[in-house]
């Protein structure tokens, strides 16, 4: 099936993972799984500078139909996050901004987060966030409901506190890869914010996609739901025809 | 005279704050200071990966004299490190420096211990943080079996006595003094680790040049023990003999 993969970073991690790092690895994984498209961010911003890796995520893009961008930007630095995406948010392939929390070693409760926040609010309507705290998730969604928020990771083995906040606020959206592959955490999601709040997103390629992959197969998923997760649901977010099947 | 030789220097970004790490910002303290030659990494390395950052590192030293190469090698990614470390010693790297405190790696981690064993066969040295309680103690009896020349760094007065006996009982173990700030620290550490074995670093360019600097000219050494802080004990070290 067809699938809109909207955790995917572009670059190396410190870690021994070999043929891993490059476009090419990522659209490999890509068809190896039936991911027709995967919005990234650059793990070199992440890890070290900002502007190199969004330039970097951006040529990768440019080169690669099937990769989309997020920019990332970073609350340490606030005037050249808002000059990142002013560069690079005006591109087709660019589809938001990606934030990390511990990378930044920014909690989102410190208010250059929430400045960082009001100005991504003004420029996109996607933000993918690395799990923060719940309150402050659920007060940006609600401050910005224009602005959709994805929650990475779904908080991990904490995730009925995000299942908690995508049933409050419609602008949430849970994304389930995680390091360790939590049973029952997506059906548990499922019964309560239903499958319209809920995306797919691999964190490849630090992580194989058959890894997340598991947990919804592990959900026994209706055709409806498994369409919903696997593409409507990103296409929707992406502006993309939901066109799955 | 003999200048200074710094074996603790770095160079790039800190994505955490607004900060001049850079490489104009490291060479403008070494020309303000001397510096005869600065071994240095570029934090590309540290943060990111390796092997990119390692050609930083260089390009780096081949644009400018003053420089020498510690290229960075990262016992998480052990698959592709040894080759690393052939390839950066193919290339005039004979310094490797470690993380594992940035990192987030053990001193007790087979990777470092393998990697090491390929420094030592390299004759390469090898530059190791040693801060904390313990710490000096663990690298030293960890690489014991190997001919493995190690610069400990960062040890600072609460483990200065740690420093003096793991240098007084391992002869392949040195320490630099960049962190050290109590009173008669150089002194006691020549003393009683080994006045051969306290090499000079500043670790510039994030920390202040003259704190060590001041610390070694306002110290009871001889001029000998002086010139050997700043610039002998390093080329000892590094297998050139005292100039």
């Amino acid at each position: 099936m067809k699938k809109i993969d909207m955790h995917g970073h572009l670059g190396y991690w410190p870690f021994a993972l070999p043929n891993c790092g490059t476009a090419d690895s990522l659209v490999r994984l890509c068809e190896r799984y039936d991911i027709e498209r995967l919005a990234a961010s650059s793990s070199l911003a992440l890890n070290y500078d900002m502007e190199a890796g969004n330039a970097e995520m951006a040529e990768a893009a440019r080169e690669h139909e099937r990769l989309l961008m997020y920019a990332y930007v970073n609350p340490n630095f606030i005037a050249r996050s808002c000059a990142e995406m002013d560069r690079y948010l005006p591109e087709e392939f660019a589809v938001g901004c990606k934030i990390h929390t511990s990378y930044s070693a920014t909690p989102t409760s410190a208010p250059r987060m929430h400045e960082l926040v009001a100005e991504i609010a003004g420029r996109t309507s996607l933000v993918k966030v690395h799990p923060g705290d719940a309150a402050d998730l659920g007060q940006w969604a609600r401050a910005y409901p224009d602005l959709n928020i994805i929650v990475a990771h779904s908080f991990g083995s904490n995730y009925p506190a995000a299942v908690e906040l995508a049933v409050a606020h419609p602008n949430i959206y849970l994304d389930f890869c995680c390091s360790h592959a939590g049973r029952g955490k997506v059906r548990y999601a499922l019964e309560r914010c239903g499958a319209g709040q809920i995306v797919f997103g691999s964190d490849m390629d630090l992580l194989d996609p058959a890894f997340t992959m598991a947990v919804f197969v592990g959900a026994n998923l209706s055709d409806e739901e498994r369409r919903a997760v696997y593409y409507d649901n990103g296409a929707r977010l992406l502006g993309i025809l939901p066109t799955g099947g | 005279m003999a200048g200074i030789i710094d074996m603790v220097t770095s160079f790039g970004i800190d994505r955490t704050r607004e900060s001049d790490l850079g490489l104009d910002s490291l060479l403008s303290v070494l020309g303000e200071h001397e510096v005869e030659r600065a071994y240095t990494c570029s934090l590309h390395a540290v943060w990111y990966t390796g092997p990119q950052g390692n050609d930083e590192t260089l390009r780096a030293c081949e644009a400018h004299e003053v420089l020498r190469p510690a290229a960075v090698l990262d016992p998480r990614r052990y698959f592709d490190q040894q080759d690393e470390a052939r390839r950066c010693f193919d290339r005039g790297c004979s310094v490797f420096r470690f993380f594992p405190h940035q990192q987030g790696w053990p001193f007790e981690f087979l990777p470092f211990i393998k990697i090491c064993e390929t420094l030592a066969e390299l004759g390469a040295r090898a530059i190791v943080p040693a801060s904390a309680y313990g710490e000096a103690t663990r690298v030293a009896h960890l690489l014991a079996h190997l001919e493995l020349p190690v610069l400990l760094i960062g040890g600072g007065y609460a483990n200065i006595g740690e420093l003096m006996a793991v240098l007084a009982e391992f002869p392949t173990m040195h320490c630099d003094a960049h962190v050290q700030d109590g009173p008669f620290a150089l002194e006691g550490l020549m003393e009683r680790g080994g006045e051969d074995r306290v090499i000079f670093g500043s670790n510039s360019p994030e920390r202040e040049f003259l704190a060590p600097l001041l610390m070694a000219r306002h110290a009871e050494l001889t001029d000998e023990q002086r010139r050997g802080y700043l610039h002998d004990n390093a080329l000892a070290f590094l297998g050139e003999g005292a100039a």
